[in-house]
């Protein structure tokens, strides 16, 4: 299986693609990460290498990436290391001083797409209860609001409509502030698409 | 209907064709229904993927998890690898409670072991003592250290295989139908399917081998066979599971569980002292060089 096989397999959600590819690469990448960054534990390193799936499949998933020029291995230690390298900087972890200073990643690895793309994994992964079981329940196992009342405490089909356009509405707003931050839109472009 | 109605309809494919030809040809005309449209796309499809991402890498966290637990437990980790694996242990209550507990059903299963070897010791020193009786009267001692050798190397023999068989048999996860409501679409799933691969789940493997004879009965299907085997396993039935397993081991080659099958044949003829015939099986999953690779090369190392 070449990996361009194996873009294939996660297009069509082949159920065990990624897990296969996670207990394939998990000791060498998470052992990367922690030997460039020694204070992570195997927790974040774990952390960093569950993200960099989350950016992979979601860029397959998403169709800007139909094809592989390198290598996955190649492609994952790119975000992993990027990702590590914000998660590093992010706890402050590099005041200490007794830690070397990681080499930083080259912008030009890192195109406005995949930065994109990093912000949406890292929205969407930031979700939180009751938001994430309702969408993923919608819009992952593809439940209508009814069914959802069944699985959920919720009452009626109407509330679990409202609390969950709700949830996609602030989800929307909370990645378009995103890009606006990062200059990628305007702020009136976030009014004109969220419908302010 | 509002907008965010229509998208979310379109992108959940619920609007009728009509609905449908209507709203897109608005979005040609409508920049801006376009780029919500867009927008909304997006996220749904994160959402979607991470769901997808989360489930595998959870079931990938149990599997490896499983793994680290046996080489602890059988001590096949190098000294680095033990000390980390020790470390994340003591910082992981939920870690450290699956460790205990694995421990204390491996702990059971050698116990188990040990009494049957015992028993098959005791038995083949019944016999050995009879014919070393034969052997004493009518030949020289030389013969009978001989047979003491050959006793004492098949107990050997017998007692490292059941250390491998144990080492390695893991019931196979259920990847064949979902069993969370969620749906798969190469699989027409009906309700006696859906209960039996509960059975099996939760490890009633009495009542999922009951099940999956049934669903058999009325019509045959490779897969279920499949999980049939492994529940005869589980119930220790062995025999029966050798039967099975050979049966789809005549399946084409883009069988599902072709592998797999060669794999739990392998294990199955371990766990009956077959020698020759688990060779046989893991030289073949060495030679087909897939998923089993690594697993059939060192349980074939070990078996050497």
């Amino acid at each position: 299986m070449d990996d361009n096989d194996i873009l294939q397999r996660i297009k069509v959600d082949d159920p065990r693609i990624v897990t296969q590819l996670y207990k394939q690469y998990h000791g060498e990448f998470t052992g990367y990460i922690r030997k460039k960054y020694p204070d992570f534990g195997m927790a974040e390193a774990e952390d960093i290498f569950s993200d960099c799936f989350q950016v992979f499949c979601g860029n397959i998933k998403g169709g800007q990436l139909n094809s592989i020029s390198g290598t996955i291995k190649s492609y994952f230690y790119k975000i992993g290391w990027r990702l590590a390298y914000d998660e590093y900087h992010r706890k402050g972890r590099a005041n200490g001083g007794t830690i070397p200073e990681p080499q930083i990643p080259s912008e030009e690895d890192w195109n406005d797409k995949e930065k994109q793309s990093l912000m949406l994994v890292q929205t969407v992964g930031g979700l939180t209860e009751p938001c994430k079981t309702l969408l993923e329940l919608f819009w992952f196992k593809e439940k209508s609001d009814k069914e959802i009342v069944e699985l959920t405490d919720y009452k009626s089909a109407d509330t679990v409509k409202n609390q969950r356009s709700r949830c996609l509405k602030t989800l929307k707003s909370v990645y378009l502030s995103i890009l606006v931050t990062e200059d990628i839109i305007t702020d009136s472009d976030k009014k004109r698409l969220i419908g302010e | 209907m509002e907008i965010d109605d229509r998208i979310e309809k379109y992108i959940r494919n619920l609007l009728t064709d009509n609905e449908k030809a209507e709203f897109e040809s608005e979005l040609l005309i409508n920049p801006l229904l376009k780029e919500q449209l867009e927008l909304d796309q997006a996220i749904v499809t994160q959402i979607r993927s991470q769901a997808f991402v989360d489930q595998q890498i959870k079931q990938a966290k149990e599997e490896l998890n499983q793994q680290n637990f046996e080489k602890y437990i059988m001590n096949l980790m190098t000294e680095i690898e033990k000390a980390e694996f020790e470390k994340d242990v003591a910082n992981n209550p939920v870690l450290k409670e699956q460790l205990e507990l694995e421990q204390s059903v491996v702990g059971q299963i050698r116990e188990h072991a040990f009494v049957d070897n015992q028993i098959i010791t005791a038995k083949n020193e019944m016999r050995k003592g009879k014919i070393i009786r034969m052997v004493f009267y009518s030949a020289t001692s030389i013969a009978a250290s001989f047979l003491l050798f050959f006793f004492g190397y098949n107990y050997f023999q017998n007692r490292q295989m059941n250390q491998q068989y144990a080492s390695n048999f893991n019931a196979y996860t259920n990847d064949y139908i979902a069993t969370d409501g969620s749906y798969r679409g190469d699989v027409e799933i009906d309700t006696f399917l859906l209960t039996a691969m509960l059975a099996y789940e939760k490890k009633d493997y009495p009542l999922a081998e009951a099940k999956f004879n049934k669903l058999l009965s009325a019509n045959d299907n490779p897969e279920i066979r499949f999980y049939l085997a492994i529940s005869q396993i589980e119930t220790g039935k062995t025999d029966l599971s050798i039967n099975s397993l050979n049966v789809l081991y005549l399946q084409p080659k883009d069988f599902r569980y072709y592998e797999q099958t060669r794999w739990y044949l392998a294990l199955a003829h371990l766990k009956l002292h077959h020698k020759s015939d688990s060779k046989k099986y893991l030289d073949e999953l060495v030679a087909l060089e897939g998923v089993y690779y690594d697993k059939a090369k060192g349980l074939l190392d070990a078996l050497e």
